[in-house]
């Protein structure tokens, strides 16, 4: 089995809210830490990415710098349209002015799985069929749109297979079908929180994606917390003898609420690691809470998790 | 006449919990409320009883006491576009839209249209005539702005204009572009697609004078007066730009802000705390390892301030939010620990949400 830092290609799905864009941006960093050039992927209207590495917002004709050995690249659809048209239907310079045009536009738009499928395919040739001008990268990670949770983008060959049936995008759908569909190249990473409600959604979405051949390769449990009472001398020990201090029951009751957080974190790692079991391998990762988003410390802490 | 609550903001916010504990809320006091809510997670969907996908209101058992009445409704986009041509098109037209590849790709995948059929959804509950009120949880999506922007977009593609632009360019200088472009897609896209995208426009051109209608209508509805929007943010991440950008362009459409509800409020911590001296002598009585009660002693001096500093920063989060906003009204809602998943627990956050009627 390829183990997940030594895939092509890591999608990084999981519902919103979870901490996708700074999993994605944690595990280009733990890339980088296990001496691999990475490259991490935000798409379309996202804007969250470059922040965490102290980058301006917005789309760049090409990755920038966002610490060694990590690039970060916000890809958007004209972009890799034209690039397609240049590469595949190899259109001269012209390509630029045809694609920009408003039908094109407009039947890009109109067309499910489309969009998509032009992000994808940008991300397939720059790993399989690598200009010279391309630089280099061993793995790209792909922070997913949270709309359908990351689904739909990785079936959007397919609907788009179903569409065609015939024609250069039909073909571009099948090529890109059997990248992520190719769990040497391809893994998909599912992004979730310690918590029952958020572990309950990504159980079920880990079965979608399973039923649609996307099986999650790892799960991150992000913003897991310490223990916060250190044990010894343990919760149980320190509440009994909060009982004998001046003002002792307001701060018990800090206590017992970051005992019981504490609890629900367990369990709910407990219930993920179990309820993952029946699909098979999925490694388990956890991503440490940060304060402000410190993006290089959750880096750290999943190379290790990685090695 | 039915009022509508909007709840927008961006995924991972709490909107679809929160919207249905407004209305809860809002029937416990007395409204005939319906709440239309979008991929809720199981434990609330079963709470409100909406396990079935299947678009048909159904009235959800309100805690001892409530005054008025609770239907729950989860949206079925496919069921809704299948609907919508069901009422509008002649049988046969149906049968071969149904046959339509094109269409069943429109109808489950296409983007945008979740939202498109949200807001035709939400016509539907309104013009029922049978509602006080209808709460509306909008989809998860990358920026807050896509619930307005995205229905636009498919009643874009569902307009004539599009059809003619793309199978009848025209003539002179435009046209002559158009069709180069028209080629460049025929090409790419391959001729049986294109001739299944043109029947599936024709098809639907049938009905388009009743699109343009409803359209007008749906429009009229988001902009009237008893529309207000409410913005729902997590109080540890409240993008602010995002919300100010999308209250720019609620200004823009001449559309009614409502307010913030802001999720996830920490409690500041109640003191007075007990002394590291305090309990530095505690871990003396005690005895034991005593290595071990120092660490503990510093953790417990740690943690009210932990708390005081998650409040403080929540708090001028909360603060900054609401002064960019030129003082609008922001609504703080109490973490839940676990998060809510009965009945019982979206209506013990009544205290905290907006009264019926809010102010406007």
């Amino acid at each position: 089995m390829t183990a997940l830092i030594d895939h092509r290609l890591l999608v990084v799905v999981g519902k919103g809210g979870v901490g996708r864009t700074t999993v994605s941006a944690a595990l280009a960093i733990a890339a980088a830490r296990l001496g691999k050039r990475a490259l991490v992927l935000e798409l379309d209207q996202a804007t969250g990415l470059p922040p965490k590495f102290d980058l301006a917002p917005g789309a760049s004709d090409a990755p920038r710098r966002g610490m060694p050995g990590v690039d970060v690249w916000s890809l958007t659809v004209p972009q890799c349209l034209e690039d397609f048209a240049r590469r595949k239907l190899k259109l001269p310079g012209f390509a630029r002015n045809l694609v920009r045009n408003r039908f094109v536009d407009t039947f890009v738009d109109a067309v499910p799985g489309l969009h998509d499928l032009m992000l994808l395919g940008k991300i397939e040739n720059m790993i399989r069929e690598p200009l010279p001008s391309d630089p280099h990268y061993d793995v790209v990670i792909l922070d997913a749109p949270a709309t359908g949770h990351g689904l739909t983008l990785l079936q959007a060959a397919r609907t788009l297979s179903d569409i065609t049936r015939a024609g250069p995008f039909h073909d571009l759908a099948r090529i890109i079908d059997e990248f992520l569909s190719d769990r040497t190249l391809t893994a998909t990473v599912l992004v979730t929180l310690p918590e029952e409600l958020p572990v309950q959604e990504a159980v079920e979405l880990a079965g979608a994606l399973d039923a649609e051949g996307f099986r999650p390769a790892a799960v991150v449990a992000n913003q897991v917390e310490g223990r916060s009472i250190p044990d010894p001398p343990g919760a149980d020990e320190v509440l009994a003898a909060l009982a004998g201090v001046e003002h002792g029951a307001a701060l018990e009751r800090l206590v017992r609420g970051e005992v019981a957080r504490g609890q629900r974190h367990e369990q709910a790692l407990v219930d993920l690691q179990a309820r993952l079991g029946p699909l098979g391998g999925a490694t388990l990762l956890e991503a440490p809470r940060v304060e402000a988003d410190t993006v290089r410390r959750v880096g750290m802490a999943l190379a290790e998790g990685l090695t | 006449m039915t009022r509508v609550a909007v709840c927008c903001g961006v995924g991972g916010t709490g909107k679809t919990t929160i919207s249905a504990a407004l209305a809860v809320s809002w029937a416990a006091s007395g409204e005939r409320v319906a709440v239309l809510t979008i991929d809720p997670a199981r434990r609330l969907a079963d709470a409100l009883g909406v396990g079935a996908l299947d678009n048909v209101p159904r009235e959800v058992a309100l805690p001892a006491g409530a005054e008025g009445t609770l239907h729950a409704l989860m949206l079925d986009r496919k069921g809704t576009w299948d609907e919508v041509i069901a009422r509008r098109a002649r049988p046969e037209t149906v049968e071969r839209l149904l046959h339509n590849p094109y269409y069943r790709a429109v109808s489950t995948r296409l983007s945008g249209s979740h939202e498109y059929m949200a807001v035709e959804k939400l016509h539907d509950l309104v013009t029922s005539g049978r509602y006080d009120r209808v709460v509306v949880d909008t989809p998860p999506t990358q920026h807050v702005v896509d619930f307005f922007r995205a229905p636009d977009r498919v009643r874009g593609i569902l307009d004539r204009s599009l059809l003619r632009a793309l199978f009848d360019p025209g003539d002179g200088l435009r046209g002559t572009a158009a069709r180069g472009a028209l080629s460049l897609v025929r090409r790419l896209a391959g001729d049986r697609v294109m001739g299944e995208i043109q029947e599936f426009f024709e098809l639907m051109s049938e009905m388009s004078s009743g699109f343009v209608a409803r359209s007008e209508a749906v429009a009229a509805l988001l902009k009237s007066p008893d529309t207000a929007y409410w913005l729902v943010t997590d109080a540890n991440a409240p993008e602010r730009n995002d919300l100010l950008g999308f209250l720019e362009e609620l200004r823009e459409r001449g559309m009614g802000f409502a307010g913030f509800l802001v999720n996830r409020v920490e409690p500041v911590p109640e003191g007075p705390f007990p002394s590291r001296e305090a309990l530095l002598a505690m871990a003396r009585a005690r005895g034991g390892d005593a290595r071990a009660w120092e660490f503990a002693v510093e953790a417990l001096v740690r943690l009210p301030e932990a708390a005081a500093a998650r409040a403080a920063r929540q708090r001028a989060a909360i603060g900054e939010l609401v002064k960019a906003a030129g003082g609008a009204p922001a609504w703080r809602i109490p973490e839940v620990p676990g998060g809510v998943r009965s009945i019982d627990g979206l209506a013990a956050l009544a205290p905290a949400l907006p009264p019926s009627p809010p102010a406007r």
